[in-house]
């Protein structure tokens, strides 16, 4: 880990500097992680997380531009900006609503994040906890239901090195929100808790589509009680590299989760999507539908991943995982994968690598629509599959 | 309208057409009829520009243009509609965008003016009225979902929209009941006109019995072995092909 620590410096002593003034707790925390990081290697294709990635483009430390983003296109009622110190909230505040810095939780609301699937290769969430100096609490009371009220968190943060945010979304019971996060640019290192209560509901939206050179690093743990419904839906374009891990957990029975991602690369662009379902607990479900598509030289690798322990009967879980690719250097890797348990389990997965199916660009040809057209029309009818919201 | 002169046509390394000869009027109904492996579908294949179906040799003279060399999309602006033995399902794509996509890159091509979307609105609920068909068909994704019978029927509603100038039938009658066969029949009818020709390839005489041909043409072997009127039709229908081989 000495040479990931040694590389980083600047990003560490950057982030120490801006933590400065957080309760003794969490810079104990902090601490803590960083002082574990000796136990962790550094990313490399030898990890199966990062097999399919070129992790030494987290050695970027060059200013790495983030768009301008325009707060009245993303169609919220309420816009939350996290900035790399402490964040700016646009619109009013609801009174069901509460944001704070995620510095300002108190220490028996804090939800600790340990990958409960490769453990050793998780440098990068250890080092998201060590380092993070930005990011939001976000609270939903109980019996508050919004479904039609969109936050939208904006990553906006400084371009001079790299930003490590980590925040806590917890949604009480009985509670509906729509909440959706947009990412600019820059090189970002960002984590996230997601807390649903019994009965909550959720749909996410994740944008982060990239036209320049951005890096983005995200684990994302999603804890469900009983009968909450998460949908989160991914729009995936370009940057340097893309390294996304998603872990959920069924606390209690009847919940569901279902993940939709749309992944497209081109260049020399790498994006990895992978998502762990635990289901330790009877009767919930799981949906996960990736749509990536792959052009120049590029990289795409998706991982879904569904452990069912025993005794967690009548699980239902798919995964369908389906790829193109546009040119002959680009490059998928998908793999869903199932490790059940238990008897009474209902499990679908699927995989597909392949070219446009040239019958279908035929029969649009045919109807006078041209060759390129005929190809977006067909791209854009692949990823609306994975519409889960 | 179409003049086909000694076309030779393979898919893979298989020769499929050997030498076929074909004209159409405008206005002029022909029916090709034939055994299984004649070449019939490869020759709407042809006509209509599919990749993997190679014209080794002949010519294809569209109202005085080169139909061959056309790109397929650039036929379809010419006039040319292909109804597909196997029309292809486009999950996310519905069929109201996707006709009109393909009606306004017809009418650019042609140098026409785009339909609107409240024209083409209006336009295209009359003629599903006129077709005798549902109108949620327009709502629902290209083809996805729908049965062997409402493929087709989806089929005849595109060329009732894009109103081509030559319309090639697919074995457009296989796997449809008596009621779909008539509906879809009446949609054929409700289209001929004495500037728009047809070119259906069938198996059956049934189809015939609804849309009246003025030339029935029997393919076999790559080439037309044989030429009449409808009651050619009759003929096959009663003794079958097993005379080709004699």
């Amino acid at each position: 880990m000495a040479g990931l620590i040694n590389n980083w410096q600047e990003a560490i002593n950057n982030a120490k500097a801006l933590t400065s003034g957080w309760p003794q707790w969490l810079q104990q925390k902090q601490a803590e992680s960083l002082g574990r990081l000796d136990g962790f290697a550094i990313p490399n294709r030898k990890m199966e997380t990062w097999r399919y990635s070129d992790s030494g483009k987290l050695q970027n430390t060059d200013v790495v531009s983030s768009a301008e983003l325009d707060l009245a296109e993303l169609d919220a009622d309420l816009c939350i900006l996290i900035k790399s110190q402490g964040f700016e909230a646009v619109g009013e505040m609801p009174d069901w609503l509460q944001v704070t810095d995620i510095h300002q939780l108190a220490e028996q609301e804090w939800l600790p994040m340990v990958a409960k699937t490769h453990e050793k290769e998780q440098a990068m969430l250890q080092l998201n906890q060590a380092l993070f100096h930005a990011g939001v609490a976000l609270k939903v009371k109980n019996n508050e239901q919004h479904a039609d009220f969109v936050i939208a968190v904006v990553y906006d943060l400084a371009e001079n090195a790299w930003q490590f945010v980590h925040n806590h979304f917890e949604i009480g019971d009985n509670s509906q929100v729509t909440i959706n996060e947009i990412h600019a640019g820059g090189l970002v290192n960002q984590t996230a808790v997601w807390s649903l209560g019994r009965d909550a509901q959720v749909k996410k939206t994740v944008w982060a589509q990239f036209e320049s050179e951005a890096t983005l690093v995200s684990f994302n743990q999603v804890n469900l009680n009983q009968n909450a419904d998460m949908k989160t839906m991914n729009h995936r374009f370009g940057g340097t590299l893309q390294h996304h891990n998603q872990q959920v957990e069924f606390l209690a029975e009847h919940a569901k989760f279902a993940a939709g991602s749309v992944n497209k690369a081109n260049g020399n662009s790498h994006i990895a999507d992978i998502v762990n379902v635990f289901h330790d607990k009877k009767h919930n479900t799981s949906e996960v539908i990736h749509r990536s598509i792959a052009d120049g030289q590029s990289q795409i690798f998706n991982n879904a991943k569904a452990v069912v322990a025993h005794g967690a009967d009548h699980s239902e879980i798919s995964q369908d995982l389906k790829n193109i690719l546009l040119s002959d250097d680009a490059k998928v890797f998908s793999k869903p994968e199932l490790e059940v348990s238990t008897d009474e389990v209902v499990a679908a997965h699927g995989s597909t690598i392949g070219a446009l199916d040239e019958s279908s660009l035929f029969y649009l040809q045919s109807r006078g629509i041209d060759a390129k057209q005929a190809k977006d029309i067909m791209i854009e009818s692949f990823v609306a599959e994975a519409e889960v919201c | 309208m179409l003049n086909i002169k000694d076309i030779f046509a393979k898919a893979g390394d298989k020769d499929i057409l050997k030498g076929l000869n074909l004209e159409v009027k405008p206005g002029e109904v022909h029916a090709i009829m034939g055994p299984n492996g004649a070449g019939k579908s490869t020759l709407g294949n042809v006509l209509a520009g599919m990749p993997h179906v190679e014209v080794t040799a002949g010519s294809v003279d569209m109202q005085g243009k080169d139909l061959l060399a056309l790109e397929p999309e650039e036929r379809a602006a010419e006039g040319v509609f292909l109804a597909f033995q196997y029309p292809v399902e486009i999950p996310g794509v519905n069929n109201m965008y996707f006709l009109r996509t393909a009606l306004n890159a017809q009418r650019k091509y042609r140098g026409e003016e785009e339909m609107d979307s409240a024209s083409f609105l209006r336009m295209v609920k009359q003629k599903i009225k006129d077709m005798n068909m549902r109108d949620d068909l327009l709502k629902r994704p290209v083809n996805v979902g729908f049965s062997g019978g409402e493929k087709k029927r989806n089929e005849v509603f595109q060329m009732g929209v894009l109103e081509p100038k030559l319309a090639i039938l697919d074995e457009t009658d296989s796997g449809l009941d008596i009621d779909a066969l008539k509906i879809v029949a009446d949609g054929v009818n409700q289209l001929r006109s004495p500037d728009r020709s047809f070119v259906i390839i069938t198996h059956y005489q049934r189809l015939l019995d609804y849309i009246e041909p003025d030339f029935v043409h029997v393919l076999a072997d790559g080439k037309i072995v044989r030429s009449g009127d409808k009651n050619l039709a009759l003929e096959l229908e009663e003794q079958g092909y097993g005379w080709l081989n004699q």
